[in-house]
């Protein structure tokens, strides 16, 4: 069946279970979230593959990731993003869906990381790792020869190549020229580094993202872990049980997924406890604006 | 691509459990092969006990294989496989391997061996902390001695071991088992670093050891070395 009119349809049945916020001040829920340019719905936690499907042939570790993967899909699955540049994570990733039979549920989303001139080489191997023939984005990567890069993603989306374009930056990098490239581009999401502790977003980038109808997907929502070691032992703040939050990971994802500029939120996890608990997110209220200034207020007091 | 926009870690594509299982894989295919280096670099040190002066053929052959083996074996086929960074330096094992068996034959018989009695033990030390103490480092991280990083399978033990040989032996033979081994144990040291590992430490310990054993020039220097008879 096609992978995008299952996420479509799936949309559709949670887009009417939305649940009713426990708290006028909190959001109501919705697991699903809509691609401005497309209106396609897709599950608003995905999940990243860097480093932590990088595994080799390892068949331990193969294995571990294909049953992440699995509770992944169990938990309603959705974008699962990978990059050429991630070593043998992309195969990681086709191996799990092999084994799974389950690649409707996903919105596969990969990069291009190379010079234009090898960017259809590069587009051709991914595919092959994956194992599938068309990706429902594909971005480019940290901005990589993105004039060329991006004529040929959107050359291949025009011919229903591809169902998507985006472009990626992270840990900060190039927000100005980001900045100029959403204003101009006709592209589809925008990924970048939002949490907590990495603002700077708030200031120009997601606003735009609004205001031109661009997705928007967060990288490194934990700061690669960092973020989560950080706030270990610290107290959470007082309004997580009306978000029903039971750790800092949800606090956080709660805090970045309450934006109105985010689409998707990309945690990478190695366990299949926490792959649960990240998506499980969605499944209670998020935080309006005033609740995530308390939250900000409160992470900058820790 | 603009190389400053990334970072060190940006750089580290692996997690820790997926890099230390990589030597148990590498070993289990052929074991007990990896055991080899070890044992015949043990005979080295006998045989240089014996005969004491000149550079024995066995130790280049040795040294020279391992490096051949270990950059076409493990980095090739096993590292590249979560770190296609590690295929840029392949060449640079298989050159190690090269100088190292072509100066020990030309120069193996006419070459002395150190007089120094500090790098003599110096050399000794990491000759033997690198063929029988690094793999034992597995047990710290809750492997087995299958899980070992040994002389010529893994690139950090081939790399120390060559640094010892290197203050045992003089002259040009010693000179080129600098440059590519300290250039693996600082590489090495970046990335266990960024792993957090301890096992960073060693590397670098090994680092500091080389450059103690050359500084300061009252001692042997690398420029010193063809005179130093
Ligand atoms: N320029 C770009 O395009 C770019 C740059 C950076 C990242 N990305 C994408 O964004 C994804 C996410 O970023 P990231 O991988 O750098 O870092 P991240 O998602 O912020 O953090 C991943 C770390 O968080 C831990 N974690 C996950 N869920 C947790 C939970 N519920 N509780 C506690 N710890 C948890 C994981 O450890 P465990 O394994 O123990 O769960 C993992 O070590 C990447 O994988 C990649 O796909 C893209």
């Amino acid at each position: 069946m096609n992978r995008r009119a299952v996420i479509q349809g799936m949309a559709g049945v949670a887009a009417t279970a939305m649940l009713t916020a426990s708290s006028p001040a909190a959001a109501a829920v919705s697991a699903w979230r809509r691609i401005p340019s497309t209106n396609v719905q897709i599950p608003a936690v995905g999940i990243g593959s860097w480093i932590t499907f990088n595994v080799g042939s390892d068949p331990v570790l193969l294995d571990r990731s294909t049953r992440v993967i699995a509770a992944f899909l169990e938990e309603g699955g959705g974008m699962i993003d990978s990059s050429p540049m991630y070593g043998s994570s992309q195969a990681t990733i086709g191996h799990a869906l092999e084994q799974l039979g389950d690649a409707g549920r996903v919105f596969s989303a990969d990069k291009v990381w190379t010079s234009a001139a090898d960017a259809r080489g590069q587009l051709e191997q991914t595919g092959q790792r994956w194992g599938i023939g068309r990706f429902d984005l594909l971005q480019v990567h940290n901005l990589v020869d993105w004039q060329a890069n991006l004529e040929l993603l959107f050359a291949l989306k025009e011919t229903e190549q591809l169902g998507h374009v985006g472009i990626t930056t992270s840990h900060g990098r190039r927000h100005g020229d980001l900045e100029r490239i959403m204003a101009t581009q006709p592209v589809d999401f925008v990924q970048l580094t939002y949490n907590l502790a990495d603002r700077e977003a708030e200031a120009r980038l997601l606003p735009l993202a609004q205001e031109k109808g661009i997705a928007v997907i967060v990288n490194r929502p934990f700061r690669r872990g960092a973020l989560i070691r950080h706030l270990s032992g610290k107290p959470l703040p007082a309004m997580a049980p009306e978000l029903k939050a039971e750790s800092w990971a949800q606090i956080s994802l709660k805090f970045i997924l309450g934006h109105p500029a985010v689409t998707c939120v990309i945690p990478a996890t190695t366990r299949v406890d926490h792959v649960r608990e990240n998506k499980r997110v969605v499944l209670a209220p998020m935080p309006d604006a005033a609740m995530r200034r308390d939250l900000a207020a409160h992470f900058a007091d820790l | 691509m603009n190389w400053l926009d990334y970072r060190l870690h940006d750089f580290l594509l692996f997690a820790p459990d997926a890099y230390w299982r990589l030597f148990e894989q590498a070993n289990q295919g052929v074991w007990p092969l990896p055991l080899a280096f070890p044992l015949l670099l043990a005979i080295c040190l006998v045989a240089y006990w014996r005969f004491k002066r000149t550079v024995p053929y066995l130790a280049v052959g040795t040294l020279g294989m391992a490096w051949a083996w270990c950059g076409g074996f493990f980095v090739d086929r096993w590292y590249v496989q979560i770190n296609w960074l590690a295929s840029y330096a392949v060449p640079a094992f298989y050159l190690q391997a090269l100088l190292i068996v072509g100066l020990g034959i030309i120069w193996g018989r006419r070459q002395e061996l150190t007089v120094s009695t500090w790098r003599r033990l110096t050399g000794l030390i990491l000759v033997l902390g690198a063929s029988f103490l690094y793999p034992v480092a597995a047990f710290t991280r809750g492997q087995g001695i299958m899980g070992g990083e040994f002389v010529g399978t893994a690139t950090d033990p081939t790399a120390v071991a060559t640094l010892g040989f290197g203050l045992i032996a003089r002259g040009p033979l010693a000179a080129i088992c600098l440059p590519i081994p300290l250039a693996v144990c600082v590489i090495s040291f970046l990335t266990l670093w960024a792993m957090g590992s301890w096992q960073a430490t060693i590397p670098l310990a090994a680092i500091a050891t080389i450059l103690i054993s050359l500084w300061p020039p009252s001692k042997p220097s690398i420029g010193a070395w063809a005179a130093d008879r």
